[in-house]
Order: structure tokens, then C-alpha cells, then sequence
């Protein structure tokens, strides 16, 4: 595999969230603003890729019985370091984010690439491995992020100011233009259960089914073509053989 | 024998390398960890008490026992005492909660605010928004708390702490409302 396609494996044909169906507690507990889903992946593009590049860099002398514990201890590690950083340098994102930092540890996204990937592959390889999974990762979240946001809210990152590197307000976008009326607010025609729980596994299972959607038709379609091309090579092969029979007879006349 | 002692170095020697990672990490971030969350209940105190942002607060803290942990009587610029916050800090099942309840002298409880929790983010957020608003310009004497909240873990703290925080008040510091 090319350093080009290990590196967007992990953003549309092996997505951890809308394929492989991991790290589901994120992608459900912090995305119910966009801010939040992009902190939480930032902070796991740091830990899944030093993660991934600790584990390659250690693979032969670690032994067999013992993998697992020793991926864990080297996981929470930088999920720790990442937790104080974040408590430092982005303390609003860390509020933010709460619980859910401490828990990255038990992502097993994280685990899963350390023990399929980089576990088996050189440092450079896990390491573009590592930011390439937690990039689409990341992109997942978000995109679930802004679909919760919108339908919750009628926003998307609307006068907020981001709690990490940004200090200026953001204005993505708003739908309160959709209701001229004074006094009134798209907010009040929004549905905020899209912020709650229910809301988020409502959502992703929305987004899958238009994902699975998108893959039958696919599927379908090359069926289709496949099917065609059979039709036209019988047809063809049909009339080869009339071809040849009218020859035949022709000789023999 | 020699496969167990050999595991058993690779173990010890992952697990220092990370202790020292994180002691590294700790020493780099801690002054700045401690700064971060003073200043941050320093801006509860003064949004708390209406006093401007720029503005040099003074805070007298008192120790306590049995639910609440601290009490501090906050001074304006000027030296006037504007009330007392009442910091508890508890672990419910949720996790990890700090409540501050804010007082005016005159009995009223000013603002209750959730400094730092580890509780589930959504529903702390819910609580915030929805029913710690209820709390502000009620009198110690009598306090009305909302009886059917679903997170009832991090509201039952902060129920707690504003329980305790107006109890103590009226008790100890009743003299100040009169």
C-alpha cells in the first residue's frame, strides 16, 4: 500500500466511525457542537499518533503475553499528557470536554490501530497510518457534529468562540434569516432533543443509513454494468457462433 | 525463568519511561493548571457579585466542616464585604462536582455556579441552563429546589451544597442579614 492510500484509508474506505463502527462513546457523547466534536479530534490525532508511533518504534521487544497491558500503559499515557496540556493551554475546551478526555484511553479505535497496524508496520507507516485514521476520525465527528448542531439549534459555530487556538468569534452560519418575523427566532422551530442522547444515536443512525444508502446504489449500479457486459459478451458470442454455422452451411452448400 | 524476568523489564521499563513522561508533563503544566483554575473562580466571584472584571477582589477563606469545605467572604476594591461563597466539593456517582454558592449579606443567595466537575457533560449543561437559574435572588430562609430533575446525581449535589450553604449562613453568619 502506497504512503498516499495508508494515509486516506482512514477518511472514507475505512472510517473508523461510518465503517468500522469505533469509537462510538465520542462520537456520540461530544458531538453535540461542532467546537466540541473538533477538540475531541484534535486531541485524538495527538494521542492515536504518538500512540502508533511508541508502539511501532517498541513491537520487537515486547512480548506476546503481555501486548496488550503494555499498549494500554503507553495509550494513557499520552491521554494524560493530553489531559494536562488541554487543562492548561485550553482550559474552556477542557470543561468542555470533561470526562470524555480521561476516557479517550478506552477508545478502541485507538487500541485497534495500535494492535492491527502499527503493532506489525514501521514507525513512518504507523505514524501516517495513525494521523490518517485520526483525521477521518476527526472529519467523522465533525460531520456529525454539525448535523446535530444544525437540526438542535438552527446554527452552525454561530458567535461562538472556539475553546482552543482561536480567540476571535466565529460565524459559520445561521438559519435565522429563514424567519423574517420580528421577535422570532429559528430556534424556536429546531429540535433540541438533537443535543441530548437520544438525539445523537438518532443522528448517526441517519447518517449511516444515507452512507449504506449511498453504497447499495453503488453496488447496484456496478451489478447493473457487470450484468450488461455479460449480456453483451453472450450476445455477442451468440452471434459469432450464427456467424460461423452460416459459414459452415455456406461451405457445405 | 529468563522469559518472566525478561517481561517483566520490558514492563517496568514502559511503565517508568511513562511516569516520567507524566512527571515531566506535571512539572511543565501544573503552575500553570493551578493559575487557571483560581482565575477561573476568581471570575465566578466577581460575575457573582456584580464587580467588574478588571476590578481587585479580596477573599478571606475559612475552613469548615461537614459539607462544605471553604467559606469566603468577599471584599471589594473599596474593602466592603459584598458576601460570602460557599465552596463544596463531593464525588457522586457521576464523578467529581465543586459548587460555589454565592450570598449577599443581606441573605440572598446571588448565583450558584458548578466550578469544575467530572459529572457527564450534557446533563451538567442541562443543569446549568435549566435549573441552577431558579436559585438566584432567593432568600436563605427558604429555599425552593426543583423536585423532578433527571440528572439527579449532579443536581442532588448541588441541592446539597445550596442546602448547606443556606443553613450555615442563617446559622452562623445571620447576624450580617439583620
Amino acid at each position: 500500500m502506497s504512503t498516499k492510500d495508508n494515509f486516506l484509508k482512514g477518511f472514507v474506505k475505512e472510517n473508523p466511525i461510518f465503517v468500522f463502527l469505533l469509537g462510538m462513546c465520542p462520537a456520540l457523547a461530544v458531538t453535540a457542537t461542532v467546537e466540541t466534536a473538533l477538540g475531541m479530534g484534535i486531541l485524538v490525532v495527538f494521542v492515536l499518533t504518538s500512540s502508533n508511533i511508541v508502539v511501532s518504534l517498541v513491537r520487537k521487544f515486547i512480548p506476546n503475553d503481555v501486548r496488550t497491558p503494555s499498549y494500554i500503559v503507553i495509550i494513557a499515557t499520552f491521554v494524560t499528557i493530553v489531559r494536562m496540556m488541554t487543562e492548561r493551554y485550553a482550559p474552556d475546551l477542557y470543561i468542555a470536554l470533561g470526562v470524555f478526555i480521561p476516557l479517550i484511553v478506552v477508545n478502541c479505535l485507538i487500541l485497534g490501530r495500535a494492535e492491527a497496524f502499527a503493532s506489525k508496520n514501521t514507525v513512518f507507516d504507523s505514524m501516517i497510518d495513525g494521523l490518517g485514521m485520526s483525521l477521518g476520525f476527526t472529519m467523522a465527528l465533525v460531520i456529525i457534529g454539525v448535523f446535530r448542531e444544525l437540526l438542535a439549534t438552527g446554527e452552525i459555530l454561530y458567535g461562538v468562540y472556539l475553546p482552543f487556538f482561536v480567540e476571535s468569534e466565529i460565524a459559520i452560519f445561521d438559519l435565522d434569516w429563514l424567519i423574517p418575523l420580528s421577535g422570532a427566532s429559528v430556534n424556536d422551530y429546531m429540535l433540541p432533543m438533537f443535543s441530548l442522547a437520544p438525539g445523537a444515536f438518532i443522528a448517526l443512525g441517519i447518517i449511516l443509513a444515507v452512507i449504506q444508502r449511498r453504497k447499495v446504489v453503488g453496488d447496484e449500479k456496478k451489478e447493473a454494468a457487470r450484468q450488461a457486459m455479460i449480456e453483451e459478451k453472450k450476445r455477442l458470442a451468440l452471434e459469432r457462433k450464427k456467424a460461423a454455422a452460416k459459414k459452415k452451411a455456406g461451405e457445405a452448400a | 525463568m529468563l522469559d518472566k524476568l525478561k517481561t517483566a523489564l520490558v514492563l517496568f521499563v514502559i511503565a517508568t519511561v511513562a511516569g516520567l513522561m507524566i512527571f515531566g508533563t506535571n512539572e511543565l503544566t501544573y503552575d500553570g493548571i493551578v493559575a487557571n483554575r483560581l482565575a477561573r473562580e476568581q471570575a465566578f466571584y466577581k460575575a457573582m457579585f456584580d464587580l467588574d472584571e478588571d476590578s481587585d477582589i479580596t477573599t478571606i477563606s475559612a475552613e469548615l466542616d461537614g459539607v462544605l469545605d471553604e467559606e469566603l467572604a468577599i471584599y471589594d476594591d473599596q474593602n466592603n464585604l459584598m458576601g460570602y461563597v460557599y465552596k463544596g466539593e463531593e464525588t457522586n456517582n457521576y464523578g467529581d462536582i465543586t459548587v460555589l454558592v454565592g450570598v449577599r449579606i443581606d441573605g440572598t443567595i446571588v448565583q450558584v455556579v458548578i466550578s469544575s466537575t467530572t459529572n457527564t457533560p450534557t446533563f451538567v449543561k442541562k443543569i446549568e441552563t435549566t435549573y441552577l437559574a431558579p436559585f438566584v435572588g432567593q432568600d436563605t430562609t427558604d429555599v425552593t429546589y426543583d423536585e423532578r430533575t433527571g440528572a439527579s446525581y449532579t443536581y442532588g449535589s448541588v441541592q446539597r451544597f445550596v442546602e448547606a450553604a443556606a443553613d450555615y449562613f442563617q446559622n452562623e453568619r445571620g447576624g450580617d442579614a439583620s
